[in-house]
């Protein structure tokens, strides 16, 4: 009996190395897909003439997490035609925009249908211009994951809507521009800590082509004639868009799972 | 005592470069460079690379031009130039892995090198190193001590490849810092096979030379947010862990860290916030003022209007710069875990004040031209 009670045990741990191996391979190959993916971007980007340097998305930080991997793209620098741009004020010289990103995404192997891929994210977009006065101005979003969502007291009802993934102008970057330029105002303009406005969760992919579509979309519809550049796109929509999309289609149907992804927390608006 | 480190120079002007190598040499006692005028072709392989092999060679030194000599009422002396020697040896060094190298240095006057080295693009990667006479004869101390770190840094290498053709193993990084897996991806000989050259100029050109996993002084400094002018540079330096230092071929005279090592040591410094690059640079150095006891640490600050973000410099001026304020400098395609290079604006929009002549990025070409127009109307 005891010897049985023995076997068990040591079959039950050989079995849990066996998954821990398993998992370890999986993560690995999925994080190579994850650089692969950056690195075809960055070729991309290259040869369309859209970023000159395109180094931050072939060397960016990765770690490896427990279900999956995170990753960290620093100071991924676009730059923007300002007379292709409307903007208040009208005489912009120079217009730039910095992409910071950091990610964590749970390996597809991983993940239950109906729960969220992503357990961390932050994407800041910081836009730099100068004008014909040499005066500098600046423009900042970011698009982020809610930390803590589940035990903050803003999910308690007691502070403004904050969508799990929202887009959010302003915030701490203007904030630090305001600081290092010794400014108390930002002339007539407010700047509020809301709104957070819900919006689809943006890895690199879908960043930059949220960027381009709104900035140059001359490039944008370049790129979205490519081959290479769709196939990218649909895997980055796939990956993180679907499931959203599906988590909000889930409202209005039955889907009866311990994984859901929860609507609310996407749109708090919704009733 | 150090061991000798024995260059021979070939110049077809002897009696005029001779005062100039001899001045180089007397900066390190046991640095020696023998003037010699050009023999026939086989003759001067035959006498490098027995020099090399018996150890009388560490390093080669070629004149550009070996084949101008005519002497009185004859013909030239040789008809061969450095490159075409140059890549003898090399071909020599290729085929003879298992034989102590040596760096081959190149040096003429500017203007013939401008005229007979630089249009020829298949001569670029067969020296180690190109210098003026001009360099030379200004900078004689600095000559001497790289012309020694190239000879140290091949016998390195070559002893490192006895053991291992990894470009990490050569590098000598501290434990648990990953490097990127490509750079193993570069050549692929088996041990005793490999020849010094070619790991020499690579770790030189791609490691060395380009910011990367390894970055100098000043890069690294910028990125701590410091003034280039702030006092205690030196007592920082010296307070960043030994795992910090690299301590690889060549760390002697070009000095280099490892960038990896940084953002580990930062957690240290400011455990509250422990992301280096989402602090700006005067909350940088207030975190080190207090963790090192060092009030007088100076902030770089920028140029009005910059962001203080500072992860890059201005290659011409080493100022603290983000890349978001820079203009992009013309260059090769970079390698993977390379990291592209920079100029301030006010580089950018008067190169030749800065002697800066390598050039823009083509992308920012355009970039540049808007804001210089609009200076050209305002003037």
């Amino acid at each position: 009996m005891a010897q049985k009670k023995l076997n068990k045990k040591a079959l039950a741990k050989a079995e849990a190395k066996e998954r821990a191996s398993k998992l370890e391979k999986q993560i690995g190959a999925f994080q190579s897909s994850l650089r692969r993916e950056l690195r075809d971007l960055s070729q991309i980007l290259r040869a369309e003439q859209v970023c000159a340097d395109t180094q931050p998305l072939t060397d960016p930080t990765y770690t490896a997490l427990e279900k999956g991997c995170w990753f960290k793209i620093d100071d991924l620098i676009l730059r923007f035609d300002p007379d292709k741009v409307k903007c208040l004020p009208s005489n912009l010289i120079d217009l730039s925009c910095m992409l910071r990103l950091e990610i964590g995404i749970i390996c597809p192997s991983e993940l239950s249908p109906h729960e969220d891929p992503l357990i961390q994210l932050s994407v800041e977009i910081d836009m730099r211009g100068t004008t014909t006065t040499d005066q500098k101005l600046v423009h900042c979003w970011h698009f982020d994951r809610h930390l803590n969502y589940e035990d903050s007291a803003e999910s308690a009802g007691a502070s403004a809507a904050h969508p799990r993934y929202h887009a959010h102008f302003g915030g701490k970057a203007v904030k630090q521009f305001a600081f290092e330029h010794e400014l108390e105002t930002l002339g007539s303009i407010m700047l509020f800590d809301a709104p957070r406005l819900p919006h689809p969760p943006l890895d690199a992919i879908l960043a930059i082509d949220m960027l381009l579509s709104n900035f140059n979309p001359q490039k944008w519809y370049a790129l979205r004639e490519r081959a290479d550049y769709g196939s990218l796109l649909r895997v980055s929509q796939d990956r993180l868009w679907k499931p959203y999309a599906k988590s909000l289609a889930a409202h209005w149907e039955e889907i009866v799972s311990a994984d859901r992804w929860d609507p609310f927390d996407c749109w708090p608006h919704l009733v | 005592m150090k061991k000798k480190v024995r260059y021979i120079c070939l110049d077809d002007e002897t009696a005029t470069v001779q005062g100039i190598l001899t001045r180089v040499a007397s900066n390190i006692s046991h640095l020696e460079i023998k003037t010699l005028p050009p023999v026939n072709f086989e003759d001067q392989l035959t006498q490098i690379v027995a020099g090399n092999s018996d150890g009388t060679i560490h390093g080669v030194i070629l004149d550009l031009r070996l084949d101008r000599r005519i002497p009185a009422g004859g013909e030239r002396t040789v008809k061969y130039t450095a490159p075409g020697l140059a890549a003898q040896l090399r071909n020599w060094q290729a085929t003879n892995p298992s034989k102590a190298s040596f760096p081959i240095i190149l040096w003429s006057v500017e203007s013939l090198l401008e005229k007979g080295f630089y249009p020829d693009m298949t001569n670029r990667d067969l020296f180690d190193f190109i210098y003026t006479k001009k360099n030379v004869s200004e900078d004689d101390a600095e000559v001497a001590r790289e012309l020694v770190e190239f000879a140290s840094a091949y016998q390195e290498i070559f002893g490192g490849l006895s053991k291992s053709t990894k470009v990490t193993s050569i590098l000598k990084p501290p434990a648990n810092l990953i490097l990127d897996p490509r750079l193993d991806d570069e050549f692929d000989f088996k041990a005793g096979c490999a020849p010094t050259f070619l790991f020499a100029k690579f770790v030189f050109e791609e490691l060395i030379c380009q910011p990367g996993p390894l970055i100098d002084t000043d890069l690294l400094l910028a990125r701590l947010g410091l003034a280039l002018d702030s006092p205690h540079r030196e007592e920082v330096l010296a307070a960043l862990p030994k795992r910090c230092s690299y301590k690889g071929p060549y760390h002697t005279v070009w000095p280099r860290w490892w960038a990896g090592t940084i953002s580990e040591w930062w957690t240290k410094v400011s455990p509250d916030r422990p992301n280096l690059d989402r602090i700006i640079g005067p909350e940088r150095v207030a975190a080190l003022r207090a963790y090192l006891n060092l009030p007088g640490l100076k902030a770089a600050v920028g140029k009005p209007g910059e962001s203080q973000y500072f992860s890059t410099v201005c290659r011409v001026t080493n100022r603290p710069l983000n890349p978001i304020d820079g203009y992009l400098i013309k260059g090769k395609e970079p390698r993977p875990w390379q990291l592209r290079s920079y100029v301030s604006k006010e580089v950018a929009l008067d190169p030749a004040k800065y002697n800066f002549r390598t050039g823009l990025d083509p992308m920012e070409i355009g970039r540049l031209q808007k804001i210089q127009a609009h200076g050209a109307k305002k003037a």
